[in-house]
């Protein structure tokens, strides 16, 4: 990328944020809407820099966060041995399959209203949630990865006696990295939609709950500065697995359609 | 057959447990109820005619929502891919909006909309949006430079190209983008539904858990999904009729 390129690159969130904030602005002038219904991109602005100095908002952006990080680990260490396993074993995978597939269409939104008979508001119940979320993304992208994987490479990896465990950790997992890699950010980006929409529902905490509670007593500036958080949020954690795609996998192009 | 067998095996042992538990006098017994209450739910509520109006109220919001954002957002991906300045212009306020959970729109649609038809469709538009435009997107961008050219040696009308060579490559990133983008826009109007709403399949679900009647969530998640289902395989099976092959590939 030659400097002219990279300062365009630079430039173009900035000049974003300065069109929105135009729009916003001209909606404003034009419509002169009530503060509850559209706050101006000044007061949101100071509603956000009052919440930063506040602690509740940190404790509840740290307990959203957490939420979405344990549901995700155990997503990982649930889902991608369960890829694997469905890829290489046509047993598993017969007994196994039908019932997964049938599961995903149990969207993680439909389990949030039982998760409350559930477990009412402890944590285990927000944890399931972005459990859930993840899982099924990373064990089906984990299983899929595993399946593309070249059989040219495992016939060459056998001729030259790898065992089936060598096979799996020197050819099939490094081939199906950036395939599960894919799922993973995938499966953190649902967990993160489904903990705020959880939050939303059944939560005294969290960043979703601070966000319909904003609404619920009217300060919308609030509402929307917690918009920005989120949107900063979620766009830090798509990021940071994508630049891991590009920098571990350079050479291989991603194909995952949703973006 | 045997396929079938092992497919069910699961299944199978899930609801005989879950019927067990539901039948003992564990503690989990009171929220988890029973295979044959779920049923009965589902039978009373379709029977009283409930059932199908939450359906048909859900499903009006979300194929409305749905149907806007295609209307809107395939046009703008292909011409966004195709139109640097549309893409210099819009591509960073697209960016800046996009990272934005549409469920953090909800108590904004709220505020602006109500609890009624409008703010469900927003969500839902919302949500579909920005799935089929990053599809049609990539679609249209991904046209061989080669192809295009060769085009401009027989004709330089952009019209032409647009309508002949533009448009029928970037159909697939449009269906896919499509298909996705109604799975999400089923999820949204449940969860648009949950908070603030008078209606629908998601309503009636938080409303049977807040009134403690297990028997009556479950059988609503059973809807859910078997709604998500026939969405997707309608879907599937729209794209491959005669209409569907001659057109969208």
């Amino acid at each position: 990328m030659n400097a002219s390129r990279r300062i365009v690159a630079y430039l173009a969130p900035i000049t974003g944020f300065l069109v929105l904030f135009l729009l916003w602005e001209a909606a404003i002038v034009v419509f002169h809407p009530a503060t509850v219904v559209l706050p101006t991109p000044w007061q949101t602005l100071r509603a956000l820099l009052s919440m930063a100095q506040s602690d509740k908002v940190w404790a509840d952006i740290g307990t959203s966060l957490f939420r979405v990080a344990a549901g995700f680990a155990i997503a990982i260490v649930a889902g991608v041995p369960i890829g694997i396993a469905l890829a290489r074993s046509m047993f598993f995978r017969e007994v196994l399959a039908p019932t997964l597939e049938g599961f995903r269409f149990v969207i993680p939104f439909a389990w949030i209203p039982i998760a409350s008979l559930w477990f009412g508001l402890h944590e285990s119940g927000k944890v399931f949630i972005t459990w859930y979320a993840a899982f099924f993304v990373i064990a089906f992208q984990t299983e899929a990865g595993l399946r593309q994987v070249d059989e040219r490479l495992v016939k060459a990896a056998k001729t030259l006696g790898a065992g089936s465990r060598a096979l799996l950790r020197k050819v099939y997992l490094p081939a199906a990295a950036p395939m599960i890699v894919t799922g993973l950010r995938l499966g953190l980006s649902f967990a993160w939609i489904s903990i705020l929409a959880a939050e939303l529902v059944n939560a005294k905490a969290g960043i979703g709950y601070f966000t319909m509670n904003a609404a619920d007593f009217f300060r919308s500036d609030q509402a929307f500065a917690a918009m920005a958080v989120i949107g900063v949020i979620g766009f830090l954690m798509d990021r940071a697995f994508r630049l891991l795609e590009r920098r571990m996998f350079a050479w291989h192009r991603s194909t995952d359609a949703i973006q | 057959m045997r396929r079938f067998a092992l497919g069910t095996l699961v299944p199978f042992a899930v609801l005989a447990a879950w019927w067990l538990v539901g039948a003992s006098s564990l503690p989990a017994r009171s929220v988890i109820s029973t295979p044959p209450e779920v049923v009965m739910a589902l039978a009373r509520a379709a029977s009283s005619g409930k059932l199908w109006t939450d359906v048909a109220v859900s499903l009006v919001r979300a194929l409305g929502g749905w149907a806007a954002a295609l209307v809107l957002a395939a046009p703008l991906g292909i011409a966004m891919a195709r139109v640097v300045a549309l893409r210099r212009i819009l591509g960073p306020v697209l960016n800046v909006l996009r990272p934005i959970s549409p469920v953090a729109w909800i108590p904004v649609a709220i505020l602006w909309l109500g609890i009624g038809y409008g703010s469900k469709v927003f969500i839902v538009g919302i949500i579909s949006f920005f799935v089929i435009l990053a599809n049609a997107f990539h679609a249209a961008a991904s046209i061989d430079p080669l192809l295009l050219k060769a085009v401009r040696t027989f004709t330089r009308s952009r019209l032409k190209t647009a309508l002949h060579v533009v448009l029928p490559a970037s159909l697939h990133g449009v269906v896919n983008g499509a298909q996705f983008a109604l799975a999400s826009a089923w999820g949204g109007v449940i969860i648009a539904e949950y908070t603030g709403a008078n209606g629908g399949v998601g309503y009636e679900m938080l409303h049977a858990a807040n009134l403690f009647l297990p028997a009556q969530v479950m059988a609503n998640m059973v809807i859910v999904a078997i709604v998500g289902y026939l969405l997707n395989a309608a879907f599937t099976r729209a794209v491959r009729t005669d209409v569907g092959r001659k057109y969208l590939g």
